[in-house]
């Protein structure tokens, strides 16, 4: 019953906000979006495995396909880090005007029941259903109330991703002809690895890695990200980078290796070359970028590169890594976009050579962004170094691959040259001698406080007590293993 | 047999109905309830009721499948009535005509989707087309509408010639002599090239009747040209009807013979769904991209007569039910308004939001998004590929048009939503709205629950 | 008393989030007292500590506080290790610690409240990390601390971040320092996954049975890490600039705790040296270059802080030479008195300038003597003690690893001895130019000298005690059996010294003390005769520009590594991300465009047009049909 509520409340909450005023809108949808936060904080508290955590009822019969959620350890933590972003989210930019701001909270609101059906669906066509629906409302999000190139850039994200999703879809039916009943459910996916010879697994690999490999972005299929996340308003770019990025790599979790097992161990080694070009091409163009926007979209780029590496060395190390990043990797950047967006809001521009200084104006927006930057480049005791010693452990130990040293190191040059970036941006922003531009402002509001001090408060937690996330995805990382691949 | 007589009675009845009622209101009613009467009666001989017991001599052959298919049309040209029934007695001076026309246009596809001999299938063609000729001229003080019947008529006589010179061909070809399309290709493992060129003819014929690449040149300009309303009712109903003929010729006549004919239908799809859709991109006009859309989904549609499969059986019928009820509705919309280009459409949202947001469903129906009924039947087309295994460059073929597809709808999209505009005045009775409003749930309802209908398909298998 | 270990670094931790959370209303002197209080605080501990471990019987002592990582069959528990070796460090970060942080209460009394309980928060933090690093009981716990330093420099550098060139010095320190954690990480992944465990037990218990390449590759990647930590070639540059910091903060990161982290690092891991020789010549020909080239900088620096900071890396290459060459109580022993009298050497120099009103420059001073008494007689002690004269602490230490280097390769020994004797010719050019001959500075500054305050003395006449005496807990065995205590406390964690088998001779021995300790004071006087006379005041020249430029060894870094990258990395943001990779995206759409633009041409409107392609396409048609299937 819960993955229902889960999804419904959002849902319901956003088709009311439509008919609402456009001030009520933004009190309802918060209220909305802690319910959810509650309803989400129920279920991870809740045993695994029990009843309350799945639903199955008949839906398209006529397709062997049925309307089945499931919420497990993977799919809690990322529920978790859903709920909790759209409130933090909320709170963060409760300052910023929208025009039509109900139609704006509605989308939110919907684009949130999206995710998180995308995250809960045990049913493949569900998933591709939810996995749409997700990307609508985001899609008139940003076109809607974005910069001024907004149209554009949003459009070609869209049809980056919609043929991507395409390729996916013909997969999904592909691989459902060839399970044992002919349907969608996930347990006979996981049952379809015998009945499709390796080389058809190996074509049938790319058009579904497509699909997620654009949603996360690997390179070269990341192009879309940083325009859109430059144009779109703040709360969606919020959500993009947090939430949506996170569904490519729970598509691959979930949707990819364990089904089709001998692909992704057939081309392991080439997606994991190209995560690691990336995560290095992606830095060091990080190094050079002005706006603060492009520049946290390319460490973004940097760091879902190391996930998806992890995935691809099938180790349980690297599994319950990058389950973990799921989490802090959401939390970090949600960090730096709140950090991004009241720069732009105090001093109206986001270019890093015409700031300075900040740090003597705002001292507690300053303390707050250099906790989160450490995170972001994981520092021991913050979240972010629990999952990527994890994941470097796990690529070091891979036995998926015979270049598994060679990727550890290479994969680890980011560990530098993110230092480089972070510091660099930190220093050029925040240290040295206030300017004109910097010179009048104040220090943060009681509710952007607020926020990054929770965010702090999760970053510094999961990095000294990680445990209690271990317990929650541990089954969740060794059952995924166990489906996939690789020589012993 | 329900369906052909009572609609060549509504025509008569509607041809007369000018004397009596003055009213364009009343007359337009009169058409309303006629078209329900005719659904009515196709539903009822669906479930058994036969109004006329009539010999045909095996001319024709009423199968559940036609007349499901039948319905399906039916009741999109009660939408069409619905939503446009006063623009179409505006058209000209004496509206009655023009549902007449219409009625026997009805009473052609209800020949075409149950002939048995290809002579009935010749009739049926051809009482779909003629009347089709002067709907497109109706318009009779506009040149661009003459221009346009007279295309049409033209080109369609060429197809015509073409249709009897193949029919001509399968004659010759079949030992026994006959039209009767069962026994065509019967125990024929290997076709002779007599009867493979009959086919290639007859399919050509065909294929501009639906339009399909490269013999769909007529229809841009004459959609363009024909009175809006006209123009839908073309796009849709028409176009089915004629396709439904396709799927019962191949079928039935030469189902056994597939790989014989397979690789040009393979053919004809491919170059539609390309011209279709990379033409449509260019287009400035929204009604002469719908012109293109319409050409562009032909090709999704021949997917279904490649495989004839049971997912494309099942799919073809939910595939041109959504096509017809997001084409028509976008039509309605489009007959409102006087300047149709894109620009036209610029911030349409902000002055009729309602209008706006079923125009959205419309397209993102039309651009086969999930929850709509158009993905829906995008998914039986493509899986009807993937099942029959072979083809598949097909597929991926189709997957690039798709997403070139989104670009030419999104920029409605766009216009209505992001794009300021002075917005120009339509007028649109609530009436009008509630009914879009309605097809719209439809479109959704086929999306989410399509069970409904694909449970009526199941009953025809069992 | 082990058991309560982790109040150690509880102290600490406590005091940073006090000041930290709070330092907008805590007033300046309780910031001060709650800062120097906590590590006083876990002085005591630990001396308690210290005194419990000395105990005969003791065993080390294993205090696990909570599972951190523990995923699959890896698990990393958060947990502490007390023994010999750790208790002592213990002793030399909290007592040396507490000192300085006396000190910077008078020291740094011009900040302003919110910034005074910054510092002290920053200080606390730091000596938290530094603990947790000297405590933790297997590698990962031992990285956090590792980083933890490497952050806490980092803020300290930058500490008066207003100034672009100090937090680009901290940029610096904390990107070489990186450089150095990210050799040291593989290795400890490497380890992870060949003995399936993180702790120092687990592995020096496994370590002999692992094959010696992989254990040479291991130790020279975590040799790398260390290289970063205590400012070795060729990650060195960035000590000399974390200068910039408070001098403070020089003393106690910068010289007595922090970059001692490498050393502490591969003396807990001298079982995996051992087993590794390749490795450990390595470090001792890395050590002694070091040595050589940063006493040979120190000649011509100018800068007070300089001369010491060069000065430090030599002597941490001393350190690195005695583990190269098997001489773990050696090494530590000297990181032991450098601790006592680098630090006291910093913290006078802090007293200088902060006489001399912020003047840094030794040209402009001189004559101190008479000004400021207590600092000059402490520091004369210091340059004594670091210049290797007997019987002062320096003596010792130095000594004793340069036998050991003679025992392993006697060149090792004459090289290490000429770097001796620069070593006291700097400092004695330091302490001559910056105390005798007559003041050099402007009237103002003159007017304005005078001796520190108590907060600043004490700190002085405590360390300068335990630089003179600090040597006698290491007295070579040649003078007395036994008399070496801390090779004595030391050796359940390093077993028996090498160097005390008598590999050789009694009198050699003696010969070789004798040598390095004659030239020492040979230098000494030498120094003191020149530079109290007539100091260098000009322009360096020559083979003197060189060092006084430092080799160009930043500008080397410069031009090799940093500008090819920033090139490369704009050639791939203006190029290839732009024109190449989004190019070929764009591209694809606007080929659809084109295409849509030459089709509409098949649109023509003619009817013959028309049906003439209808033709064409029927012809296609047959074509395929009749003839391309066969």
């Amino acid at each position: 019953m819960i993955p229902v509520l889960l999804i419904a409340v959002p849902l319901f909450a956003g088709l009311v906000a439509f008919m609402l005023k456009d001030g009520a809108a933004r009190g309802w949808s918060l209220f909305a979006s802690l319910v959810t936060l509650v309803i989400a904080l129920i279920a991870v508290a809740l045993p695994g495995g029990s009843a309350e955590l799945a639903v199955n009822v008949e839906w398209l019969t006529g397709l062997n396909s049925r309307f089945a959620l499931q919420l497990d350890g993977l799919a809690g933590i990322l529920c978790l880090l859903t709920a909790l972003s759209y409130p933090i989210i909320f709170i963060a930019t409760r300052g910023e005007q929208y025009k039509k701001a109900k139609n704006f909270f509605g989308l939110m609101m919907l684009s949130q029941a999206g995710m998180l059906g995308v995250f809960l669906a045990s049913d493949a066509l569900l998933f591709y259903f939810f996995w749409e629906l997700a990307l609508i409302p985001v899609y008139f999000l940003a076109s809607q109330w974005g910069g001024e190139k907004r149209i554009q850039a949003t459009f070609k994200f869209f049809v980056y991703t919609f043929l991507g999703s395409l390729m996916m879809l013909v997969a999904i039916i592909y691989i459902s002809f060839h399970t044992r009943d002919h349907s969608f459910s996930i347990a006979s996916f996981y049952g379809v690895k015998g009945m499709i010879s390796g080389t058809d697994q190996e074509w049938l690999f790319w058009l579904m890695f497509v699909a997620f490999a654009v949603k996360m972005p690997i390179f070269p299929f990341h192009t879309w990200q940083p325009d859109t996340y430059e144009q779109a308003p703040p709360a969606v770019t919020m959500v993009l980078s947090a939430i949506m990025v996170k569904m490519g790599l729970y598509g691959v979790l979930r949707w990819l290796a364990p089904v089709l097992s001998i692909g992704t161990y057939m081309w392991g080694d080439t997606v994991s070359a190209l995560c690691i070009i990336g995560m290095i091409y992606a830095s060091l163009i990080a190094i050079r970028q002005d706006d603060l926007k492009r520049f946290v979209a390319y460490s973004s780029i940097a760091h879902v590169g190391l996930m998806c590496l992890a995935i691809f060395a099938t180790t349980e190390s690297g599994m319950q890594g990058v389950m973990i990043q799921l989490f802090s990797h959401g939390v970090n950047i949600l960090g730096l976009w709140i950090v991004v967006y009241l720069i732009e809001k105090k001093y109206h521009t986001r270019k890093i050579s015409e700031l300075g200084g900040v740090a003597q104006k705002a001292p507690v927006l300053t303390t707050m962004l250099v906790i989160i930057a450490l995170a972001n480049i994981a520092l021991p005791l913050t979240n972010g170094f629990v999952g990527e010693f994890l994941m470097f452990n796990g690529i070091y130990g891979s036995k998926a691959t015979h270049y598994n040293v060679l990727f550890m190191v290479t994969a680890a040059i980011p560990i530098i040259l993110g230092a480089v970036y972070m510091l660099k941006m930190v220093q050029r922003v925040f240290y040295g001698p206030v300017n004109v531009l910097t010179e009048k402002t104040t220090d943060i509001g009681w509710n952007q406080k607020f926020v990054l001090g929770l965010i702090v408060v999760l970053i510094l937690w999961i990095g000294v007590y990680p445990e209690p996330f271990f317990q929650l995805t541990r089954s969740a990382a060794e059952s995924l293993l166990s489906k996939m691949y690789f020589k012993p | 047999m329900n369906a052909i007589i009572i609609s060549a009675v509504l025509g008569v009845i509607m041809m007369f109905s000018g004397i009596f009622l003055k009213k364009n209101s009343s007359i337009a009613a009169l058409a309303i309830l006629g078209i329900i009467v005719l659904l009515a009666s196709t539903m009822l001989e669906m479930s058994g009721y036969r109004f006329f017991e009539i010999d045909t001599h095996g001319m024709l052959n009423f199968e559940v499948f036609g007349l499901l298919f039948n319905c399906v049309v039916f009741a999109a040209t009660l939408a069409l009535f619905l939503l446009n029934a006063k623009d179409i007695a505006a058209i000209g001076s004496n509206p009655g005509e023009y549902f007449a026309l219409i009625f026997f246009v009805l009473c052609g596809i209800a020949i075409a989707s149950s002939f048995s001999t290809l002579l009935m299938l010749f009739i049926g063609i051809e009482i779909i087309s003629i009347p089709l000729y002067i709907l497109t001229g109706s318009d009779k003080r506009n040149l661009r509408s003459n221009e346009a019947a007279l295309k049409y008529l033209l080109m369609g006589a060429f197809s015509t010639g073409l249709m009897l010179l193949g029919i001509a061909f399968l004659y010759g070809a079949s030992e026994k002599g006959t039209f009767v399309i069962d026994q065509l290709a019967l125990g024929k493992a290997a076709a002779s090239p007599l009867m493979i060129t009959g086919l290639l003819l007859l399919t050509s014929a065909l294929a501009f009747k639906v339009s399909a690449a490269p013999f769909h040149f007529w229809a841009p300009d004459v959609y363009d040209g024909a009175p809006t309303p006209i123009t839908s009712f073309m796009a849709t109903v028409v176009k089915g009807g004629a396709f439904i003929a396709f799927i019962r010729l191949f079928g039935d006549a030469f189902g056994d013979i597939k790989p014989q004919w397979q690789i040009f239908i393979a053919l004809l799809a491919a170059a539609t769904l390309l011209i279709g859709n990379v033409t449509a991109v260019f287009q400035q006009s929204v009604k002469r991209m719908l012109a293109y859309s319409s050409v562009a989904h032909m090709g999704f549609m021949l997917f279904s007569l490649l495989t004839l499969n049971t997912l494309a059986r099942e799919g073809i019928i939910l595939y041109i039910a959504a096509y017809c009820v997001a084409t028509i509705g976008l039509f309605a919309i489009v007959a409102k308004m006087k300047d149709y280009s894109f620009e036209g459409f610029n911030g349409l949202a902000t002055h009729y939001p309602k209008l706006a947001l079923v125009a959205t469903v419309f397209l993102l129906s039309l651009a086969g998004i999930p929850l709509t009924g158009g993905f829906l039947g995008k998914y039986y087309m493509i899986a009807s590929v993937i099942q029959n295994g072979h083809f598949l460059w097909l597929v991926i073929l189709s997957l690039v048009c798709a997403a070139i597809s989104v670009y030419y709808y999104f920029r409605v999209i766009q216009a209505m939503y992001f794009k300021e505009g002075p917005g120009q005045q339509l007028e649109t009775g609530s009436g009008f709205t509630g009914w879009l409003i309605v097809l719209a749930l439809i479109v959704i309802l086929l999306g989410i629950f399509p069970q409904w209908l694909i449970d009526r398909l199941y009953i025809i298998y069992l | 008393m082990s058991k309560y270990i982790y109040l150690v670094p509880l102290f600490p931790l406590i005091g940073f989030l006090i000041n930290g959370l709070f330092r907008k209303r805590i007033s300046k002197p309780l910031a001060g007292l709650l800062g120097s209080g906590m590590i006083l605080a876990s002085f005591v501990l630990s001396l308690l500590i210290f005194f419990e471990v000395k105990e005969e019987n003791f065993q080390p002592a294993i205090v696990s506080l909570f599972e951190f990582i523990h995923a699959g069959s890896l698990s990393v528990p958060f947990s502490f290790l007390v023994d010999p070796l750790s208790s002592l460090f213990l002793l030399i970060i909290t007592g040396v610690g507490f000192l300085i942080h006396v000190y910077s209460t008078s020291y740094m009394h011009e900040e302003d409240g919110p910034a005074y309980a910054k510092y002290f928060c920053y200080l606390n933090l730091f000596v938290f990390s530094m603990l947790l690093l000297v405590l933790g009981s297997n590698f990962v716990i031992l990285f956090i601390g590792w980083e933890g330093v490497g952050l806490c420099s980092y803020l300290l550098i930058g500490y008066w971040f207003k100034n672009q060139e100090f937090s680009s010095a901290a940029k610096k320190a904390f990107i070489m320092n990186r450089i150095g954690d990210f050799a040291f990480l593989i290795a400890v992944f490497a380890m992870i996954n060949q003995f399936g465990s993180a702790s120092f037990a687990e592995i020096f218990q496994q370590a002999p049975k692992a094959t010696t390449g992989f254990i040479t590759m291991v130790t020279l990647l975590l040799f790398v890490g260390a290289a970063g930590k205590s400012a070795q070639i060729p990650l060195y540059t960035w000590l000399p600039d974390a200068m910039a910091g408070p001098t403070p903060v020089s003393a106690l990161i910068h010289a007595a705790t922090m970059v001692t982290a490498g050393i502490y690092m591969i003396a807990r891991s001298h079982v995996l040296y051992d087993l590794a020789p390749v490795s450990q010549t390595v470090v001792a020909i890395t050590g002694l270059a070091t040595a050589i080239l940063a006493a040979s900088i120190a000649i011509k620096q100018n800068d007070i802080k300089k001369v010491l900071a060069y000065s430090t890396v030599s002597q941490l290459g001393y350190m690195f030479l005695g583990l190269g060459v098997g001489a773990y109580t050696g090494a530590v022993f000297h990181v032991m008195t450098h601790a006592f009298f680098k630090a006291l050497l910093f913290l006078g120099a802090g007293s200088v300038i902060h006489a001399m009103g912020g003047e840094q420059d030794m040209r402009r001073m001189g004559a101190l003597k008479k000004f400021m008494p207590i600092t000059h007689i402490t520091f004369l002690l210091a340059c004594l003690a670091i210049s290797g004269v007997p019987p002062f602490s320096g003596f010792f230490s130095k000594d004793e690893i340069l036998t050991a280097a003679y025992e392993k390769n006697p060149l090792y020994y004459i090289i290490g001895v000429a770097g001796a004797m620069m070593t006291a010719f700097y400092m004695f050019r330091l302490y001559a130019t910056t105390f005798l001959g007559k003041f050099r500075g402007t009237a103002d500054q003159e007017h304005h000298l005078h001796e520190s305050p108590s907060a600043i003395t004490f700190p002085l006449i405590v360390l300068a005690i335990l630089a003179v005496i600090g040597g006698f807990a290491g007295i070579p065995e040649i003078f007395a059996k036994d008399a070496h205590l801390l090779g004595h406390f030391l050796r359940p964690v390093f077993g028996e010294p090498e160097h005390t088998a008598h590999a050789i001779p009694v009198a050699t021995e003696w010969m070789l003390m004798g040598v390095s300790a004659g030239l020492a004071i040979l230098m000494v006087i030498l120094a003191w005769n020149r530079f109290s006379r007539k100091p260098e005041l000009g322009e360096p020249a020559g083979f003197g520009k060189l060092l006084a430029n430092k080799w160009y060894v930043d500008e080397l870094y410069n031009a090799i590594i940093v500008k090819p990258l920033n090139a490369f990395a704009g050639f791939l943001n203006k190029v290839v991300e732009k024109n190449i990779i989004d190019g070929i995206v764009n591209g694809s759409g606007r080929l659809v465009q084109y295409g849509s633009r030459q089709f509409r041409y098949l649109q023509s409107g003619q009817v013959g047009g028309y049906v003439l392609l209808m033709v064409v396409g029927i012809i296609l048609l047959f074509v395929v049909q009749l003839f391309l299937r066969k």
